[in-house]
């Protein structure tokens, strides 16, 4: 399948309401699949819009969106070493943009320690963003490992 | 911030007024650099005319090469110094060679702050930028060659005859010297690169992209460097080429035009300043997938034919389509 939405509704006949939908064996997979396709490219396409966009504002979000877990406490650091960046001031102006057009939240503990989060109160859609970030997107510090381990082999 | 040992400029990206900022930096370093290359030229210049209105001047109709092709050879002309062959040759070679290279430098827009800048990138990404000059050392022993068999010329080690032996050492000679002076100004052109070793025979070359005109409105992509990859297979290998395009499409990485002169497939991509280390990634990475599974199908290939001739003893039934068996192997990460 072509990693196209229409595609896929055509393919399963979901807009077709006189045929229902059957998921069985292979089909189920295949299904399966598809949405799997559809979401990466998803991903892709956030990152590469973050790649295009001037400020680093959509990879510190990404960023967040990769490191929130149930139990996890976020820090600028965190989101630094996510984001394979040598120094934090390279991060502030993205942060302090992302907080005030209020896609994030920043809790200041101590003067140094503040913990972000996403702001998914006000901003519903990130919580399907962050699904997507979390489940397809690769942060840089992961592509680091993976091109240092690559490059390491002989 | 300036670093006051090495007067090399931190250079920062991160806002509008940053980006100004380094832009402006990186405009006055060029100018500098370029500068500096035009008086190099002048003064290379300078010595050359000097030289030669010095020595040959007085004696316009007689110069070197006449001697050097003349079949009476070392022993007829009137000279001034006693190694007059082997200075004239290294200084018009180091002559010619200098100024091309100067020329060459003064187009080279990469300036000291963004060399520091994109190394110290590089490095945090855990990989190293590196600056291959290979035309000067070319150029050295190339002409330290010459300098030893012009120097045994002139102190008539080596005497040329009207025999035909005689001859074509001399043209052998002749084709040498403009060898020695044609290749590192080749190199100069084609090998002197900024670039990022990746691992052994895998590298990714950078090339600017940059106005030095001034312009009024901010615009982040003033300054663009542009990374290409060592050559990945030739244009002609049909599951090279489907693999190139799965993954150049997959990582969204420049496509290579088709009217290209190039026969080779490279892996292009562009960036910013900002972003520089995340495309650098994208490429070695798409690099990376390349060897993964463009090897694995040259040893599927290998193991194919190695297993050849058992199929044909045991008459296993094979594929017809080859092509197929190439194309499934692949497998997008």
């Amino acid at each position: 399948m072509s990693q196209s939405y229409k595609d896929f509704l055509d393919k399963y006949k979901i807009d077709d309401f006189k045929t229902s939908l059957k998921l069985t064996g292979h089909t189920k997979v295949d299904f399966y699949n598809d949405i799997d396709k559809l979401l990466k490219s998803m991903s892709t396409i956030f990152d590469k819009l973050a790649t295009i966009a001037p400020m680093r504002g959509a990879h510190v979000l990404m960023a967040i969106a990769k490191l929130t877990g149930p139990n996890k406490v976020v820090n600028k650091t965190d989101v630094k070493n996510c984001l394979n960046i040598d120094r934090l001031e390279k991060i502030q102006p993205a942060i302090a943009y992302l907080e005030e057009a209020n896609y994030i939240t920043v809790e200041k503990k101590t003067e140094k320690f503040h913990i972000i989060k996403l702001n998914e109160e006000n901003n519903p859609d990130l919580r399907v963003f962050r699904e997507i970030i979390q489940n397809y997107w690769k942060s840089p510090q992961e592509e680091v490992e993976q091109a240092k381990k690559w490059s390491d082999e002989i | 911030m300036r670093n006051s040992l090495k007067s090399v400029v931190e250079l920062n990206f991160e806002d509008e007024q940053s980006f100004e900022d380094s832009v402006k930096i990186i405009r006055t370093e060029y100018i500098k650099k370029a500068l500096k290359s035009i008086v190099y030229i002048v003064v290379v210049l300078t010595v050359a005319i000097s030289y030669l209105l010095y020595v040959y001047l007085p004696y316009i109709e007689k110069n070197f090469i006449t001697d050097l092709l003349g079949s009476e050879g070392y022993s007829s002309g009137g000279h001034l110094f006693p190694l007059n062959l082997t200075l004239s040759w290294t200084l018009f070679s180091t002559c010619i060679f200098l100024i091309i290279y100067f020329l060459r430098l003064s187009q080279v827009k990469f300036t000291p702050s963004l060399i520091k800048y994109i190394e110290r990138e590089t490095k945090h990404a855990g990989f190293e930028f590196i600056r291959k000059i290979e035309s000067v050392g070319l150029f050295m022993i190339l002409t330290a060659v010459s300098i030893a068999i012009l120097f045994y010329i002139d102190t008539r080690l080596i005497q040329f005859t009207d025999t035909s032996w005689s001859i074509l050492i001399q043209n052998s000679l002749f084709f040498y010297l403009l060898i020695s002076l044609i290749l590192p100004i080749i190199f100069i052109f084609r090998n002197d690169k900024f670039t990022i070793k990746v691992k052994d025979n895998v590298f990714v070359l950078c090339n600017l992209h940059y106005n030095v005109r001034k312009k009024k409105e901010y615009d982040p992509n003033l300054l663009g460097i542009i990374l290409t990859s060592n050559r990945l297979c030739s244009k002609f290998d049909k599951s090279g080429k489907y693999i190139y395009s799965k993954i150049s499409e997959d990582r969204w990485l420049i496509r290579s035009e088709p009217s290209t002169i190039s026969p080779f497939f490279h892996f292009e991509e562009y960036s910013v300043p900002i972003n520089f280390q995340k495309q650098f990634l994208n490429i070695v990475l798409a690099l990376n997938e390349w060897e993964n599974n463009y090897f694995s199908i040259l040893n599927s290939w290998n193991y194919c034919f190695s297993n050849d001739s058992l199929s044909y003893k045991y008459r296993i039934k094979k594929d017809d389509n080859l092509d197929k068996l190439t194309y499934w192997k692949f497998i997008p990460h």
